[in-house]
């Protein structure tokens, strides 16, 4: 279904490609535009369609989507296709060899009309909305942080609906399915881990053989597309039998899912916390289970290596450098770890959400390095350099060679709408205590083709969008870009206040003596 | 002829502009797509 997902976001790029060839040929009437649109729409709705109805075993449904939509949308494009070559007349060469982007950007740019003076009211309310917006997510913080904590005896319930539960122990909270004292074993033994968008709830089922049965996902706060990952993999599956003495180490008697490897390393930690508690607590056993090393192999080198070249001017700036360090970018933090950041990881941190060092020093790296370089170096690293989105969208607009410039005013308009955005982000994951929730960003999906709703549109027209304008997706919707960018900001204001702070202190100690 | 020069310039920047318009819809709808998903996402926290 997600290879579908992908040829059709390859057709409606060709499709818009084709679209934007004819305008530069064509004088395009509004009737054109809207027969042509109209028509392709059509057509790839039904691709869609049919595919999607064959996929689920309706073949009927899929042949009539085909008929109806297929067959009407061709018919509407032929039209509008013959009536824009007969009626519209063809633009000159010279005209076509223009500076598109000039004359594009001068098209974007708003009229010059002389602005209304702003009244003294407006002027308040514009330098209030971001006191308020600022205020409002103080508030929702400590919403968010005073709201219920988790009820893990209702969790368990929801999974065992018919049976028994009795809460045996607090710490780790853990209930017998069935009466106390009814036998040995049988425990659901809750714990809690630090995924890579949030935190999760798992329940161990441990019987009297000292054996796991089952690993029961409670709740998760994290990326839906992760999640789906490991759900597809089977991954809980291979805990299933294992002893809880083992040692539960991911690469050695657990298998890490690719493409979700960090969610499957705390998942792991957690669940290897639960059954050695277990072993000792319960079943009196010996720690003979090895210790868990640090997790530094290949996959942590190659985050090190894009990570600390990023420092490096000649390597991100300077071709042909710079194409390498942008193709190990995309190939490594993108398809490889599926480990770009969000906004959700920012947020996370914030909320405390923070995984292990030793188990995820990808997470590390990446996260708590840029964070690092903004506090102390002033310097945003990931974006335009190691995020693989940024890449991805380089080497679209260099395909379609299109660069619509949008003018300064323009930008400015649209700074406010990724503002917005941003607050209702953070807004969201604060409320929620969910970074998932409020992560819209398409990385994820993008690398691991898993992903959940509305999702599936924004990730097409990222890109579509990308094929217009360089760094569409950067400049103009990323929450995760603009919280570094704010984070840059504040940094630079506390350190201009300090220095005026110190210059005063200064000027009037000189002063008083 | 002049005029007709003229119009036809003008006829030639208005056939540009469909780039724009391209580029316009393509971002009005992303902007919809994000807050469709924050309906999406926020919908079954408020139980509406």
């Amino acid at each position: 279904m997600s290879f579908t997902w992908y040829c059709l976001g390859l057709l409606t790029t060709g499709s818009t490609v084709f679209l934007w060839h004819f305008s530069k040929r064509y004088c395009l009437s509004w009737l054109s535009w809207s027969g042509l649109t109209l028509g392709l729409v059509l057509i790839l709705f039904s691709i869609a369609w049919s595919v999607g109805s064959v996929l689920e075993g309706v073949p009927r449904a899929a042949s009539m989507g085909l008929l109806l939509f297929g067959l009407s949308g061709i018919v509407i494009l032929t039209l509008a296709f013959r009536y824009t070559i007969t009626k519209q007349p063809q633009m000159l060469e010279s005209a076509a060899e223009t500076d598109f982007s000039e004359a594009v950007a001068t098209d974007l740019a708003p009229p010059k009309v002389k602005s209304p003076k702003t009244s003294p009211l407006g002027q308040t309310v514009s330098v209030a909305i971001p006191y308020l917006a600022y205020i409002l997510l103080i508030v929702a913080f400590v919403a968010g942080f005073a709201s219920e904590g988790k009820n893990y005896e209702s969790m368990v319930r929801s999974k065992f609906k018919d049976q028994q539960l009795t809460k045996v122990n607090d710490d780790p909270v853990v209930f017998q399915l069935g009466d106390k004292g009814d036998g040995f074993g049988n425990y659901v033994l809750t714990q809690e881990g630090q995924g890579y968008g949030g935190p999760f709830v798992l329940g161990i089922r441990i019987m009297e053989d000292g054996r796991i049965h089952e690993i029961i996902p409670l709740d998760h706060k994290e990326t839906p597309a992760f999640v789906k990952k490991i759900e597809d993999a089977k991954y809980r599956d291979q805990f299933v039998g294992k002893a809880v003495g083992d040692d539960f180490i991911v690469t050695e008697d657990i298998n890490a899912v690719s493409g979700a490897t960090i969610t499957t390393m705390a998942a792991t930690e957690a669940i290897r916390r639960g059954a050695h508690l277990a072993a000792v607590e319960k079943f009196k056993l010996p720690p003979t289970w090895k210790k868990v090393p640090w997790k530094f192999g290949l996959d942590e080198i190659l985050i090190l290596a894009v990570f600390v070249l990023a420092f490096v001017p000649k390597i991100y700036k300077e071709k042909p450098w710079k194409y390498v360090y942008m193709a190990a970018a995309i190939a490594i933090v993108g398809f490889y770890l599926n480990a770009a950041i969000s906004v959700g990881n920012i947020a996370g941190l914030a909320l405390g959400y923070i995984p292990g060092i030793k188990d995820h020093l990808i997470w590390w790296i990446l996260v708590v390095g840029t964070l690092l370089g903004v506090v102390f170096l002033g310097q945003n690293v990931y974006c335009y350099r190691v995020c693989p989105f940024y890449g991805i969208e380089y080497l679209l607009q260099k395909i379609s060679g299109m660069k619509l410039n949008p003018s300064r005013a323009l930008l400015k308009r649209t700074r406010s709408i990724v503002n917005f955005l941003l607050w209702l982000s953070l807004m969201v994951i604060f409320l929620s205590k969910h970074p998932a929730l409020g992560s819209y960003e398409p990385f994820a999906m993008m690398f691991s083709l898993n992903g959940v709703g509305l999702q599936w549109f924004i990730l097409p027209l990222a890109l579509i969008g990308s094929f217009f304008m360089s760094a569409f997706w950067c400049r103009f919707f990323c929450p995760c870009g603009l919280a570094l960018t704010k984070l840059q900001q504040m940094r630079k204001s506390i350190l201009n206040l300090v220095q005026k702070l110190m210059w005063r202190t200064r000027t009037y100690g000189n002063q008083t003596e | 002829m002049v005029t007709r020069q003229n119009k036809s310039n003008a006829k030639q920047q208005k056939g540009l502009s469909g780039g724009a318009i391209l580029a316009g819809v393509i971002y009005v709808a992303t902007a919809l797509a994000i807050l469709g998903f924050f309906w999406q996402s926020v919908l079954p926290l408020v139980r509406l």
